[in-house]
């Protein structure tokens, strides 16, 4: 910073005039030089009181100062020309009348008036009006035979003001008690001092009561540091300097050790780059604070190679807290924001928040996941709505009716067809937002893909199912077995004493035929229980790598003989992969099944398919991964069967036949069969329609794919 | 005389019956109705021929026939069964695999039963019996 200091000022201003005059002066001849400097130059002390009235009628009071000594003599010829020639305006008045006596060429020149018009005026004439109060009173103080009278201002011939610095000394001029009066004009020096004093008295102020510290810093060539120029709030925050006053020294020795190379590195870059210097650092306050300042200075290099900066430094603490608090509030925000997206994405929760009134429906980073949309993409409720199934868009339309209504907004939930075309379910928990008042403003929601969940639970209730109905048949075949044990055992008296019996008796006696009708019923009754334990019997199947294809078209070529007429076989056998099973245990699922589909036909004319094929992708046993299996396929065109009758049809001893039509075995028998086997049968039907049984057995490898073959019935 | 034949099985109208009817084919048949006693048995008289139920209540069946062969490994016993109460096993497959010479599922009627029984112990005064097997089938 530029400081001129003020008495610097007044002393070059004082200089300014003395040389000015000195030059005046220099010119003349040794005695009008050495009269023109003792007359003018403000050494004299003597006083002398004057009279000095004011107007016409006031001269008799006026004061008179009496001459110090020795006279000038104007009429001289030396004199009088210094004075005539005299380059600084001069003139001689009369202390008693304030009359102008003489006048040089110069006081005409500068001035304007005419010698005979000066001649006609008195010193007051050329004064202004303001100053006329300052003047009478100066002159009515005054005692001193010489000296200098200060600045004044003068009137000039064209109206316009001049300031002058007047130099005077009491004269004898003739008989007259006169002033010899310098007038040098100090116009231009006047107001540049007034405007230097303004202007250092406004940086002064403008740097005293500026929030922060300016000072100048130098830096020499031999690379010592000096600060010149601090302004004085370095002492409230820092202290003073050794000697008492303002010294940015206190702020270097403030700058904690850590930091201190940085700062004076700084400063030396900034000097060799001659760039400005900018830098935010640390000090400690003089309570013990620690405190940041940014420091920021523009350096020129000086005629000698220093380097002068006018910095300031301006105490940020606030603002570099206040950052901080932002900064960690932000980072705050961020760490809330992606635990937030983290805990979304674990739990697969989406959310999304929607302001009444706005089409804009503003979705977390889980919800695009879920919905299969780019992240940011503007979503609004139409676009969302879009991607709903349009049977369930109503149920969704409900939740902002609700919300809007501000009632409270039941769990939904709803399909959403993604953009890549995947069909998903979502369920959505939705609350009201509502302003300070309570009046609803919007809805919040959080979604879930439930998809999978749905899914699970489904299979669940199917295995559940599964389970219960496999249970069912494992305790009825327990029991199953157990009654055909005792059976048996029951059974082989009445069939071996009917034997034995019948053995005794005459032929075609009528004890004879009365004994075959028991044997007959043991038969039967063996034939039951054979089936029962069939059904009963849970042990391995007695496998081997089996052709299907063989196998039916075998059992085929036995049972055909046994089909009524009325019914019509339709095969579709096709090539399929090899299966591990039991040839007998499979012979007899294919006979029971031909032998229930030509029940259900019954007396009406009908057709029985089989069909024989490889699919590549099954689900052969319950839980069990899908895979290749092999499906054999049994369809009626009977009289079919409802739901009821459906669930029930392979439990054991169920029926639909008359008493002694069916034993409720047949199908118990193929479920046990297939079961063991690690397949799996499905029967689907409908009342008048028909029934068709469906079996799928694991397939051992990859067959041929399945050109079917088809064979005439 | 190479007729005798011991049987084994805990029901009692079972029992009685196949002695009965073997009595009358021309057997010599002595019945217990359980293992236990059917070794004892087996061990006192040594018969031609064992029939022996497999389920039983004091001793298997299929224990019965292991210890017979102990005690005689060329001893000739036919195993006879109502079917299995709980268990998963073809209970007369497996008693065939532990040696039984030939098997019955109950029930039987007259015809089959005497002719597995002859097939094992032909009794020479009976012109329906044929040749003694060499060995076991």
């Amino acid at each position: 910073m530029r400081l001129l200091t003020r008495p610097f000022l007044a002393i070059s201003l004082a200089a300014l005039i003395a040389a000015g005059i000195a030059a005046c002066f220099l010119p003349f001849p040794a005695s009008a030089l050495t009269l023109s400097l003792a007359l003018l130059l403000p050494a004299a002390t003597a006083r002398h009181a004057l009279g000095r009235a004011r107007g016409k009628g006031a001269r008799a009071k006026s004061q008179v100062v009496a001459p110090a000594g020795g006279t000038i003599d104007l009429a001289a010829a030396s004199e009088r020309h210094f004075f005539d020639r005299n380059p600084v305006p001069m003139y001689v008045y009369d202390q008693e009348s304030l009359r102008f006596l003489d006048v040089n060429e110069s006081a005409v020149a500068h001035c304007g008036y005419s010698r005979a018009r000066f001649l006609a005026m008195t010193i007051e004439d050329i004064h202004s009006p303001e100053e006329m109060a300052r003047l009478r009173a100066f002159r009515a103080a005054m005692t001193s035979t010489d000296g200098s009278a200060g600045t004044w201002q003068h009137h000039k011939a064209d109206g316009s003001v001049i300031a002058v610095e007047i130099i005077h000394r009491a004269i004898r001029f003739g008989d007259r008690a006169a002033m010899l009066v310098a007038a040098v004009d100090v116009t231009h020096v006047s107001r540049v001092e007034r405007e230097l004093r303004d202007s250092e008295t406004r940086l002064k102020a403008l740097a005293d009561n500026l929030p922060g510290i300016v000072y100048q810093c130098r830096l020499t060539a031999d690379g010592e540091i000096s600060y010149p120029y601090c302004s004085a709030a370095v002492a409230e925050l820092f202290g003073p300097g050794p000697d008492g006053a303002a010294d940015f020294a206190t702020v270097t020795q403030a700058i904690p050790a850590e930091d201190r190379l940085a700062f004076m590195a700084s400063v030396r870059q900034s000097a060799a780059a001659l760039s400005p210097w900018s830098l935010d650092f640390r000090c400690r306050r003089r309570d013990g604070t620690i405190a940041w300042f940014s420091g920021k200075g523009r350096p020129r290099r000086l005629a000698n190679g220093d380097t002068l900066w006018d910095s300031v430094l301006i105490d940020i603490t606030e603002q570099k807290n206040a950052e901080q608090a932002l900064r960690e509030s932000e980072a705050q925000l961020r760490r809330s924001r992606e635990h937030l997206a983290r805990a979304q994405r674990i739990a697969a929760i989406g959310s999304f928040e929607h302001r009444f009134g706005s089409p804009a429906l503003e979705w977390s980073e889980e919800s695009y996941r879920i919905f299969g949309v780019a992240p940011g993409t503007p979503m609004t409720i139409d676009a969302h709505e879009a991607l709903v199934l349009a049977e369930d868009r109503g149920r969704v339309r409900d939740t902002y009716r609700l919300a809007e209504e501000g009632q409270p907004v039941p769990p939904v939930e709803y399909r959403i067809r993604r953009p890549d075309g995947v069909l998903r379910t979502l369920i959505r928990e939705s609350e009201v937002l509502r302003n300070a008042a309570g009046a609803p403003i919007g809805l919040i929601a959080v979604c879930r893909d439930v998809t999978e969940l749905r899914a699970e639970q489904k299979r669940n209730a199917e295995l559940e199912a599964q389970l219960h109905h496999a249970q069912r048949m494992e305790a009825l075949g327990t029991l199953a077995g157990g009654i055909a044990h005792d059976l048996n055992n029951t059974l082989l008296p009445v069939m071996v004493m009917a034997d034995a019996l019948h053995r005794k008796l005459p032929p075609g006696s009528p004890e004879s035929e009365r004994l075959q009708l028991i044997r007959q019923a043991g038969d039967r009754a063996r034939g039951l229980v054979r089936q029962i334990l069939a059904f009963s019997r849970r042990e391995d199947p007695n496998k081997e790598v089996l052709d299907l294809a063989a196998l039916v078209r075998q059992s085929m070529s036995l049972v055909r003989a046994g089909v009524p007429t009325t019914v019509r076989i339709e095969e579709q056998i096709g090539q399929v992969a090899p299966v591990l099973g039991d040839a007998g245990q499979l012979h007899q699922v294919l006979l029971n099944l031909i032998a229930n589909a030509i029940d259900a036909i019954g007396d009406s004319i009908g057709t029985i398919r089989l069909a024989l094929k490889n699919e590549g992708h099954a689900i052969a046993a319950p839980g069990a991964p899908a895979g290749p299996c092999v499906r054999f396929s049994v369809a009626d065109t009977g009289c079919g069967m409802d739901e009821a009758t459906l669930r029930r049809i392979f439990e054991p001893f169920f029926t639909t036949k008359a008493v002694g039509q069916g034993t409720g075995l047949g199908l118990s028998v193929v479920h046990g069969i297939v079961t063991s086997h690690g397949g799996r049968i499905e029967a689907t039907s409908r009342p008048g329609e028909g029934t068709q049984f469906d079996i799928f057995l694991p397939a051992l490898a990859a067959a041929p794919t399945a050109d079917s073959e088809e064979i005439a019935a | 005389v190479n007729n005798r034949i011991l049987l084994i099985d805990d029901d009692l109208i079972v029992r009685q019956t196949i002695a009965n009817v073997l009595t009358d084919a021309g057997y010599d048949v002595v019945s217990t109705g359980d293992g236990v006693s059917g070794m004892r048995a087996y061990r006192k008289s040594r018969p031609d021929l064992v029939i022996t139920d497999i389920i039983m209540p004091d001793q298997e069946g299929i224990q019965t026939l292991m210890e017979i062969h102990k005690v005689d490994p060329t001893a000739k016993v036919i195993a006879i069964s109502g079917g299995g109460r709980t268990s998963n096993l073809r209970i007369l497959d497996v008693a065939r695999t532990m040696g039984a010479s030939d098997t019955l599922a109950k029930p039987f009627d007259l015809e089959e039963l005497l002719s597995v029984v002859r097939r094992w112990l032909p009794l020479d005064n009976d012109p329906q019996s044929g040749a003694a097997p060499n060995a076991q089938a």
